[in-house]
């Protein structure tokens, strides 16, 4: 008898040891390059999954992440807007107002200095930024973590995307980093053009000339498949820099007037335009850049025509560069079903 | 039977133990100097042969097809493109291994790309390349072979300008050239030199010709301008130690 029960434990011992665990996996997602696009920074387009990127767009458009639950990133980063903000500066839950202009989220996947002023060293620690900025989200990430442990809904989303791992602010905004990778724009007419799909019209031919060489010089900055250099330059806004931009965050008044240059994808829907938004329409931006552009100490070199003001183009000249800048708009990208809110 | 297995055993061992032929490395390091000045960026230290005050705010390049030659006239070629950033230490020192034994007395290296090989493609596309593109009607897409930027003060006025000095094939020429230094002899077998070059940027402003920097606007749509650049970069690099690296 006391074999048998000797016997009987030992063999439920063996087989609660013997029962495998069933060890909870994620999905890897691959972000494609796409054709023409620059190589992804390094590991910028690692350790991205089907779980994060859905948890990821239901934190973007999730009012929880905001210190009165109304607003979300997406409230000033608006899919049809190009992932920008139709208003000149953003305003916060208690009615402030920001003071530079909301950057559009494209291609962000291949950023790694985010804001205008480069303030933030990748698209995570951007994502933890507007969530404690006390003129726009104005929440506290512990309470919003704590709300997040609450949420039934959120505690399966951040087991399925992190299992195992407590919901920490850095899991939240890795999650929306890894969405926000995959808000990728690359299906534009220009896309078209370059892989042969789509003839320009002869209007747009002489825009393209005039983007692409030293007569309107555009593509010194806004350079590549990005249509973005990626790099920080005084473009000859003004003549007293009342934000400091890049010096802000170096200190250094070499940087004095020095922003991001943003990318032009989807152009005529990220109006207004600049990081203070100071111009409302895409004909102001070109006639800013053909005639009153102004010296400044910082001023880029390749604002060659500076001394005249701008690169003096004609009426003609620039209906045809802004016929060749609407190649850049992505309509495919702009109503992608896949970035839509998820609620 | 016993000795024939005996020397076939012995060959076999004898194959098995013949030494690889041993390779060896060479890393390339570029330095920089203005004139007798030290280089550094944002620093209106300089003066032009034309007597113009100026600083350098940008200076990348690329260097491309790097030759070995050895002293019996064989050439080992890395057939690559390489940038160079001042901005960027990590680029002044370029790796070369595999380099076969022999007795070497001299480099050459292609200052930008032949037309050859001054295609999209010759590059990864990083985001750095990507920047360097040079878009012309008749090759469309290619690379600046170097961005020279900065500040200048006029002569009269003391007043802020700037230049821009970008190099390239302007309407489809091939502007590139290629330079030949010579090196002290060293023997590659199995251990590893590194030979340090020098850029002065001040020869891109003279010999032949003193460059005025209000002279010139809209460099890239200028042949002529292009000339001159490569002209004047023909005694930009030379020569500047050798050093074996330790065993």
């Amino acid at each position: 008898m006391t074999n048998n029960v000797f016997y009987l434990i030992f063999l439920s011992i063996v087989l609660v040891s013997c029962e495998k665990e069933d060890p909870k996996t994620t999905t890897p997602h691959t972000l494609v390059q796409p054709y023409k696009f620059p190589l992804f920074p390094k590991g910028e387009d690692k350790n991205i999954t089907e779980e994060g990127i859905k948890l990821g767009r239901h934190l973007f458009y999730e009012p929880m992440l905001s210190g009165d639950g109304t607003m979300s990133c997406a409230t000033c980063h608006i899919q049809e807007d190009g992932f920008s903000d139709k208003r000149r500066f953003s305003i916060g839950i208690d009615g402030s107002i920001g003071e530079r202009q909301a950057m559009p989220i494209i291609n962000v996947a291949w950023m790694t200095k985010l804001f205008w002023d480069g303030s933030a060293n990748g698209v995570q620690a951007q994502a933890l930024v507007p969530v404690e900025n006390p003129i726009e989200m104005k929440a506290h990430w512990h309470i919003v973590v704590e709300d997040l442990k609450k949420s039934d809904l959120y505690i399966q989303m951040f087991d399925d995307a992190f299992p195992g791992e407590e919901i920490t602010k850095d899991l939240a905004a890795n999650a929306i980093a890894q969405f926000e990778k995959t808000i990728i724009s690359s299906t534009s007419k220009f896309d078209k053009f370059l892989k042969g799909q789509y003839q320009l019209t002869e209007k747009e031919l002489r825009g393209y000339d005039l983007f692409f060489s030293e007569q309107a010089d555009c593509f010194h900055c806004h350079s590549g498949a990005l249509i973005t250099d990626l790099e920080f330059h005084n473009n000859g806004l003004d003549l007293v820099h009342t934000d400091l931009g890049l010096e802000l965050v170096t200190g250094n008044p070499n940087d004095r007037g020095k922003f991001k240059t943003p990318t032009l994808r989807n152009i005529s829907y990220t109006a207004p335009y600049m990081h203070d938004g100071r111009f409302a329409t895409l004909d102001e931006v070109i006639e800013f850049y053909s005639s009153e552009v102004k010296i400044s100490a910082t001023i880029d070199p390749l604002m060659e025509f500076a001394t005249n003001g701008g690169v003096q183009m004609s009426e003609q000249q620039k209906e045809e560069l802004k016929s060749f800048l609407l190649l850049f708009n992505d309509e495919e990208f702009l109503n992608n079903p896949d970035f839509k809110s998820p609620f | 039977m016993k000795n024939i297995l005996t020397i076939l055993l012995l060959s076999i061992l004898f194959v098995s133990c013949k030494k690889e032929a041993k390779v060896g490395s060479i890393d390339l390091k570029i330095s920089h100097v203005v004139g007798d000045k030290t280089f550094e960026l944002n620093n209106k230290k300089y003066t032009s042969p034309t007597d113009h005050p100026f600083q350098i705010i940008k200076l990348v390049y690329y260097i491309s097809e790097v030759s070995f030659i050895a002293t019996d006239g064989t050439k080992q070629t890395f057939n690559e493109g390489f940038y160079i950033d001042v901005a960027d230490e990590s680029t002044f020192t370029i790796p070369f291994k595999d380099l076969k034994p022999n007795k070497y007395n001299k480099i050459e290296f292609q200052f930008g790309f032949t037309r050859a090989n001054n295609y999209i493609d010759y590059l990864e596309q990083t985001m750095e390349n990507q920047n360097m593109f040079w878009f012309n009607p008749v090759d469309s897409l290619a690379y600046h072979y170097m961005k020279f930027e900065g500040y200048y003060d006029s002569l009269n006025l003391g007043t802020h300008n700037f230049f821009k000095y970008h190099f390239g094939p302007t309407d489809g020429n091939d502007n590139s050239f290629r330079l030949s230094l010579n090196i002290p002899e060293f023997e590659i077998n199995d251990n590893s030199f590194q030979a340090e070059i020098e850029m002065d940027v001040y020869e891109w402003l003279q010999n032949p010709t003193d460059y005025n920097f209000p002279d010139y606007t809209m460099v890239m749509m200028n042949q002529n301008t292009q000339l001159i650049y490569k002209a004047n970069g023909q005694n930009v690099f030379s020569f500047k130690e050798l050093i074996q690296d330790d065993e």
